[in-house]
């Protein structure tokens, strides 16, 4: 017997998922319940399980696709051998005893006394896209313009708008899209730039990855720890600054962007410079490694500070945009060798050009010099 | 109270109801994955020995009110299950007549007040059925399910003081499994128990193991017995898991793997089989006749609920308003 596999309504605030992974290839055999695909919705990534066991025999869907809810992806057969018909249209749903009456016609979305009736997650992203919500179509109750409504929309509108994204695109880029341009509209960005001398930091870096091979430390590594140690010590910058109040920070959380292949990642380290070294150092391994797998640890950090680098491509230096929730972002450039003058003579350095995003609302450029200076000091004193 | 006073019969009783709540949650499950049921759903495998252990010692006549994740606690107050498989199909057979939907299962008729979702909404409501019984002198008690991520709401506060110092029969029952949503419980409280907060309140308090029936059983049958005769409320704190993630929306990724593997190696239905195979009361054969059995009566209620008619779009007021 024949089994079509839908792809279940999973989501929040869309009825739709992206194919993320196979889990199982045709020919192979599934327990009931057993893991069958993953999948990314609005929320998270997770498994959907084959409600009945059996044999997959076709995939309806690949990888990278976005799927509405309800639509099939996969026919299940009892047997690996018998024939199956592609057919995958729904079953009509058993006869109702009773005849049920037409349904009222929706009210339209813009029939309610001027009042669009929209959820606040279309409303962010027509904003975001500059769609008149009055003109998009509400499918939802009584006409009630969801989010997938906007994007309907959008993509119909979308050959003329510059701003329109695919559909296609992943929810970490969404989001990424909707919290960098929360961020630049309300955050007041200042910038400071300084060359770091990484001498002692390189120097250390090496002894240590001698000695400890199996848990080497990145430049990153360095710069996270010596940022941290650095805004302990700066109680104008380590300040939690909501609703009019200011609390002063006991601990120095980070926030680590961390690139991947569907885009970027926010992943919290907490107080990275109050362990030893080898502890910070497998701690940090394990919240980088853990989010590439999809799963943010660290829930209890609420960092003020991001470190973004983008050295491992040689870029020289970078200005980021801050993260909203943090008070500043500190972008490192490439650790270079670079001749200056000084003292009377050519010296070679090691240097990294960074570069601090700060919020002006909450700090000045002064707070922002003493905290690299600062910075500078744990560096050469790791 | 002694497990001496559990008859062989009544332990099958109870046995079966558990079967009954887990291949509930199961189906239902299997119902979204195919897509026959509109709507997400929160579900409680793991916590049946909380849902069953408690309603079991509950009397005509008591009431009972739950929380966003009821299913059991709708199967093990008594409620047919072929009004509460309509209720999530939306039908007009459904025990809210399709209103409700999954989030508020119950029929005040059995005993059990549709389900609230809001946190802690459930609480004060069962403490007014208890000034109620008090009131007008019924020997009954209301019971209400709460879980631990209601225990930091006003409410819960408020609602215990209040039936504490009236003294009204009613049972505090905490599901702690753990998490709130995400949150786990000891980011939230200082305290290591729940049911610690008992005395801040002048009452009895008691952490019970929630994965095991009888003793879930035995300790609201006791607590119970104070509250009809007059002594007061109790608060019970019921430690259990649930194997699923909180909603279907959510995969659970922030519990570690291992204390889930840990949790279903604790899970009711086998530890009752365990125990109860070797001393006899249970067989190979009673178990497999029981989820033959079970599995009709699901199939039943599907096919019932599949078969019942939607509401009608001009009924949509009807049973909201009092006249």
């Amino acid at each position: 017997m024949k089994h079509v596999i839908i792809m279940p309504d999973l989501g929040q605030t869309t009825s739709e998922a992206k194919i993320v992974s196979w889990l199982k290839k045709p020919g192979d055999k599934l327990a009931m319940g057993e893991p069958l695909l993953e999948v990314e919705t609005d929320k998270a990534t997770m498994d959907v399980e084959a409600y009945v066991g059996g044999f997959l025999r076709k995939k309806l869907a690949n990888e990278g696709d976005m799927v509405s809810a309800s639509n099939p992806v996969a026919i299940l057969t009892d047997t690996l051998d018998e024939e199956f018909d592609e057919d995958v249209k729904p079953k009509s749903k058993s006869a109702a005893p009773v005849a049920v009456p037409e349904r009222a016609q929706p009210i339209t979305s813009a029939s309610v006394s001027g009042h669009i009736a929209a959820v606040p997650a279309a409303r962010m992203l027509a904003k975001q896209l500059g769609i008149e919500l009055s003109a998009v179509r509400g499918t939802g109750l009584q006409g009630l313009i969801t989010k997938a409504d906007v994007e309907h929309f959008g993509a119909q509108d979308g050959e003329s708008k510059a701003t329109m994204r695919p559909l296609q695109e992943s929810r970490a880029q969404e989001a990424m899209a909707a919290l960098t341009s929360r961020s630049k509209s309300t955050i007041p960005h200042f910038y400071v730039t300084l060359d770091l001398d990484m001498a002692a930091a390189e120097s250390w870096r090496a002894r240590w990855n001698q000695a400890h091979p199996e848990l080497k430390a990145s430049v990153n590594d360095c710069l996270v720890r010596a940022g941290s140690a650095a805004l302990a010590d700066s109680p104008r910058l380590n300040v939690r600054v909501s609703g009019g109040k200011s609390e002063q920070q006991s601990v120095a959380d980070v926030l680590v962007v961390l690139g991947v292949d569907s885009g970027l990642l926010l992943v919290p380290v907490a107080d990275p410079h109050a362990d030893p070294v080898h502890v910070f150092l497998q701690r940090i391994k394990m919240a980088l490694s853990s989010a590439k797998e999809g799963k943010i640890q660290g829930a209890k950090a609420t960092p003020l500070l991001a470190i973004s680098n983008l050295g491992m491509f040689g870029v020289k230096e970078f200005s980021a945009i801050i993260p909203p929730g943090c008070n500043a972002i500190l972008a490192a450039g490439a650790a270079r060798d670079q001749v200056v003058w000084q003292n009377g003579r050519a010296e070679a350095l090691r240097v990294c050009t960074v570069t601090v995003s700060a919020d002006h609302r909450v700090v000045d450029g002064i707070a922002v010099a003493q905290f690299l200076e600062r910075m500078q000091f744990h560096l050469n004193s790791l | 109270m002694t497990p001496s006073l559990l008859t062989k019969e009544r332990k099958l009783g109870i046995y079966r109801k558990m079967l009954l709540c887990r291949m509930f949650e199961d189906r239902v499950n299997s119902l979204f994955l195919q897509g026959r049921m509109p709507g997400t759903i929160h579900q409680a495998q793991g916590q049946e020995a909380c849902a069953v252990g408690v309603c079991e010692a509950l009397r005509d006549g008591d009431m009972l009110t739950s929380t966003h994740r009821p299913h059991e606690h709708a199967v093990a107050r008594g409620i047919p299950v072929r009004f509460l498989m309509a209720e999530l199909f939306a039908k007009i057979t459904g025990c809210c007549h399709g209103k409700g939907g999954s989030m508020h299962m119950g029929d005040a008729d059995f005993g059990m007040l549709p389900a609230i979702a809001i946190v802690g909404g459930g609480i004060p409501l069962a403490a007014g059925y208890a000034l109620s019984f008090k009131y007008l002198k019924k020997p009954n008690i209301a019971v209400c399910f709460f879980g631990d991520g209601a225990v930091n709401e006003g409410i819960f506060h408020e609602t215990v003081n209040m039936a504490a110092i009236w003294d009204l029969p009613v049972l505090f029952i905490c599901e702690n499994n753990k998490y709130g949503a995400s949150t786990l419980i000891d980011s939230v409280m200082k305290v290591k128990t729940v049911s610690a907060r008992a005395s801040a309140y002048g009452i009895p308090g008691s952490t019970i193991d929630g994965n095991d029936v009888v003793s879930v059983y035995e300790a609201t049958l006791e607590a119970g017995e104070r509250a009809r005769s007059g002594q007061g409320p109790t608060l019970l704190e019921l430690e259990t898991y649930r194997f699923a993630g909180h909603s279907r929306s959510d995969p659970g990724h922030y519990r570690p793997k291992e204390e889930v593997a840990e949790w279903k190696a604790k899970d009711p239905i086998t530890r009752f089989e365990t125990r109860y195979l070797s001393d006899g009361l249970l067989t190979n054969e009673i178990i497999e006749s029981y989820r033959a059995s079970v599995e009709q009566e699901l199939n039943d209620a599907v096919e019932f609920a599949e078969a019942s008619p939607s509401p009608l779009p001009e009924e949509c007021l009807a049973d909201v308003y009092v006249e």
